[in-house]
């Protein structure tokens, strides 16, 4: 059974705005976001987006100015958001009905935008009268007037004038679209849409601000500075409203902001850098460097399991233990000491990888006791070899370089506090997962802790091996002979791990990918659903990169995969596309790369 | 036209009261399965041959037979649901003279086709009750597919797409199958607050349960006890009935989606269900041009057929 935590709850759509403030950590993301300018939400499903777009709500801020910043100077520190949002939600479901309306209207694309265009009207309208009632209620005033104004002006016809009436009404609508699209009667459609007020068809902003237009006119002592509009799920939304959007984003009434969630990949209309700094903020929320995450995700974990267990002292190291792959500065001799794991794994390396062997031998340090006393020599030579040490020693066949895979069900190595936040990739939705996972299969608190490395790691493959087949039930059209998302996935992540275990011993192995133009345009179209999914993460080549496209950038597997396919946590070189498709392919492993760092 | 009430019958019942039937003309043996057990087929018979994979298997077997039992043959694409529509309709205005009965075979329809009956029924009009036997033939059992096959949809099958706003959480409720990790996909892909999952069970020594369990032993693992169900394919009626009550409690609460991906039988209680809550969502997962056919031979002991008795609904006044 899933752990009754507030930090448990695996998605902030379906969580209630005071308790997203509740299990909220604050982020630079957040105040980029509070800022009285239009924003750009990028990030993959589950980075956190809705999460924040949610803690702008009146709801989540009242939670969190009373509740979490209990502190004086943190309260006095805080400025809230000086505008009013309100929260249009979407979801797969509601994004794939909205789409399944251009088969059900083949013949007439026209209709099927118009009943495309009412929906998202309505859902607008619905998150209006819902934040009208919020700052009515807070302010005392009797919210009857705006409502008949609401029913006048949107031409509801007979309605009592209460909001609770008015989203009664504005449902019924959807249920006559519907009816007349399931009977296929195209006629009795039209004839129902033209009985509609006319700002439900024309721009997609035309319902939500006219709404808020009344609330401003006849409301004034209530009234906002200015209302944020804030739309989730852009990015899986029909093209017209995602191109109205971001038209909008560059040029609308300076009484709206637009607070807008997308894929990682920079829209094609909003790529010219210039305006971009001048009409909205671009907030990047993934991570391409391990360690850029490891605060956020730090803090989260911790007050996790200090609230899961009522524990304030009990640290997340304590709890997971620490990680073969960690490679912190402050690391002690003790760790690449003699008889130490990792002295373990190069011995035993050593013995059966010429290249490692030689690697050591070139270093002036002995395979038969790889150790070194200069902290200097340490920290260049062994530390660096340390991910890569792990990976081939556990997937390395003893004989000598021959490609074999070895099984590491019975000698875990993915395991402690680095891992887990490595895995989740600073995604809170993907960190509670583990959380959750992790405490559901060890049960009840362990005593003592760390969590066994064995448990962790069963853990850490089935959410890895989770991660796969949500990959894999992405639908992929065209010929059967096309590769799908999950087969670039798979070849990819074989390609690296055949490079990282099989090749020459180097300590900075292949590691990500950069798209050439080599890459079939359908491959393309896959890697940037793979993105919006998490599959594959950018690796930002300069400070502020923003990808405005999939060729020519630069990616990786996301970590949450390295379990499946044995990979270190490294964002190392980059290799073309087009080289490690055609390799797996041809079952054959590269010779020759080319660089990109 | 709306449910009026339903419930289990035999083979003998159907035959007797049935004047039309359509069945699919596939490249499984399978298809023949409910044909072969009806002494006396009706007079107005109809093959609904699948466009594709026109020549593989037991196809060709499969459209002498039908054509020696004197049924007319039509070719229908996988997918192409107005098409179907229009054929029951003819088929249903034939035999309306005769007080409308019709023998269904569904067990190797596509979830398209399946979808494609019930909304016929759903939303025409024929002025009096018509009875649909839906037949169904589970087939002898064979091993799962290897490896995993590409998804082609995952979408709302067309006409049972809910349109309800994003307002409330999704309930996904999956009916089990036995390829590996599809509901898990699925699941990751539709990301529900609530995952209700219905395992087919024809009992003891039942070898399709137990790759059911196996294949799907991460997403069972994953969700509480109260949450999973097993459901029995020879008792459609109870079944229909349980799934039926569990959805009109969720509905106040959750946008519920109803996606099949095991015995065709739990596909087309989706669409029935779907009749009576519309703002209930029917799902497929299908692999579509990525699947590879497969033969197989239907297990005529364990048959099964839901008797549905529709009736002419009120028409409700759209005009606002």
């Amino acid at each position: 059974m899933r752990v009754a935590s507030i930090y448990s709850a695996f998605n902030a759509r379906w969580l209630e705005p005071e308790d997203v403030a509740r299990s909220f950590v604050a982020t630079t993301h957040f105040e980029s976001l509070l800022r009285t300018q239009n924003s750009l939400l990028m990030g993959p499903r589950g980075c956190g987006k809705t999460t924040l777009l949610k803690m702008l709500t009146r709801r989540a801020q009242k939670t969190w100015i009373e509740e979490r910043l209990t502190n004086e100077k943190t309260a006095q520190d805080y400025r809230p958001p000086d505008f009013e949002v309100i929260y249009i939600a979407s979801d797969i479901r509601w994004s794939s009905e909205l789409d399944s309306l251009s088969d059900a209207l083949p013949a007439s694309p026209k209709v099927a935008e118009l009943v495309q265009r009412c929906l998202v009207s309505i859902s607008a309208l619905i998150e209006c009268t819902k934040t009208f009632e919020e700052i009515l209620e807070e302010k005392d005033i009797d919210p009857t007037e705006l409502a008949k104004k609401f029913i006048v002006h949107f031409a509801l016809g007979p309605t009592l004038p209460f909001f609770a009436e008015i989203r009664v009404r504005l449902r019924d609508w959807i249920e006559v679209l519907q009816g007349h699209l399931v009977r296929g009667d195209q006629a009795g459609l039209e004839k129902v849409l033209a009985a509609h007020h006319s700002s439900l068809f024309a721009h997609s902003l035309s319902a939500p601000t006219k709404a808020c237009s009344i609330f401003d006119e006849f409301v004034r002592t209530a009234a906002p500075a200015r209302w944020a509009l804030c739309f989730d799920e852009i990015e899986i939304a029909p093209k017209w409203l995602q191109d109205e959007l971001f038209r909008a984003l560059r040029s609308f009434d300076q009484r709206f902001l637009l607070k807008i969630t997308w894929s990682p990949i920079l829209p094609e209309a909003l790529t010219f850098t210039q305006e971009r700094q001048h009409d909205f903020e671009a907030i990047q929320m993934w991570h391409g460097h391990v360690n850029d995450a490891r605060p956020f995700c730090k803090e989260f974990a911790t007050r996790y399991i200090q609230d899961k267990f009522r524990s304030p002292a009990l640290m997340p190291r304590e709890v997971f233990g620490n990680s073969l792959f960690s490679q912190e500065e402050s690391e002690g001799s003790e760790v690449y000491g003699r008889g130490s794991a990792i002295w373990l794994a190069m011995q035993r390396l050593a013995g059966h990888d010429e290249s490692f062997r030689r690697y050591l031998e070139d270093h002036n340090i002995s395979p038969d006791n790889p150790t070194a006393l200069d902290v200097a020599v340490r920290d260049k030579s062994l530390r660096k070899a340390k991910p890569v040490v792990i990976l081939r020693e556990a997937y390395r066949g003893k004989n000598n370089g021959q490609r074999q895979r070895r099984s590491r069900k019975n000698a875990p190595i993915f395991f402690g506090e680095d891992v887990i936040y490595a895995m989740s990739e600073g995604n809170p939705r993907l960190l509670r997962g583990i959380l959750n996972d992790l405490f559901d299969e060890e049960g009840k608190p362990s005593s003592p802790w760390p969590i066994a490395p064995e448990v962790q790691s069963r853990v850490f493959n089935a959410a890895a091996e989770r991660t796969l087949a949500g990959i894999r039930a992405y639908p992929t059209k065209g010929s059967p002979q096309k590769k799908s998302l999950a087969d670039i996935v798979e070849s990819v992540g074989n390609y690296l791990h055949d490079e990282l275990v099989f090749s020459e011993f180097s300590v900075d192995p292949v590691g990500g990918f950069f798209v050439d133009g080599d890459v079939a345009p359908s491959a393309v179209q896959d890697i940037s659903v793979g993105l919006l999914i998490g599959a594959f993460v950018h690796v930002k080549t300069k400070d502020n990169d923003l990808p405005s496209s999939i060729v020519g950038s630069r990616f990786r597997l996301s970590y949450m995969l390295s379990p499946r396919f044995g990979l270190p946590f490294r964002a190392n070189r980059a290799i073309r596309l087009s080289t490690a498709l055609k390799v797996q392919s041809a079952g054959q492993r590269a010779i020759n790369f080319l660089e990109d760092r | 036209m709306k449910i009026k009430s339903f419930d289990e019958c035999s083979i003998a019942e159907a035959q007797k009261c049935a004047q039309a039937m359509i069945v699919a003309c596939g490249y499984e043996q399978r298809s023949r399965g409910i044909t072969s057990l009806v002494e006396m087929l009706p007079p107005i018979k109809t093959a609904l041959c699948f466009e594709e994979f026109s020549t593989i298997l037991a196809r060709p077997s499969n459209e002498s037979f039908f054509r020696q039992k004197g049924f007319t043959l039509e070719t229908v694409g996988s997918n192409q649901s107005q098409k179907v529509q229009s054929l029951l309709d003819g088929v249903i205005r034939a035999s309306l003279s005769n007080g409308s009965a019709l023998l269904l075979d569904i067990s190797t329809m596509t979830r398209s086709w399946h979808g494609a009956l019930v909304r016929q029924l759903r939303t025409a009009e024929y002025g009096s009750e018509i009875t649909t036997f839906f037949a169904y033939t589970p087939s002898v059992f064979i091993h799962p597919r290897a490896g995993f096959a590409s998804n082609e949809f995952v979408a709302p099958v067309e006409g049972f797409a809910a349109l309800t706003t994003p307002e409330y959480p999704v309930a996904a409720i999956i009916g089990l199958g036995y390829e590996k990790e599809e509901a898990l996909g699925l699941q990751q892909l539709l990301d529900p607050s609530l995952t209700i999952l219905f395992k087919p069970t024809a009992g003891q020594n039942d070898r399709y349960y137990k790759h059911v369990l196996a294949n799907n032993r991460e997403i069972l693992a994953r969700t509480p006890e109260d949450c999973s169900f097993d459901y029995r394919l020879d008792s459609p009626a109870e079944t229909l009935s349980n799934f039926a009550s569990l959805v009109n409690g969720l509905r106040s609460t959750h946008r519920v989606v109803l996606a099949s991906l095991g015995p065709k039988m739990f596909g087309l209680m989706s669409f029935l269900i779907a009749t009576q809550f519309p703002e209930v969502s029917v799902w497929r997962v299908s692999s579509g041009v990525h699947g590879q056919p497969r033969d197989s031979v239907a297990d005529l002991k364990r048959a099964t057929i839901l008797k549905v008795v529709w009736q002419p609904s009120e028409r409700l006044a759209h005009s606002r």
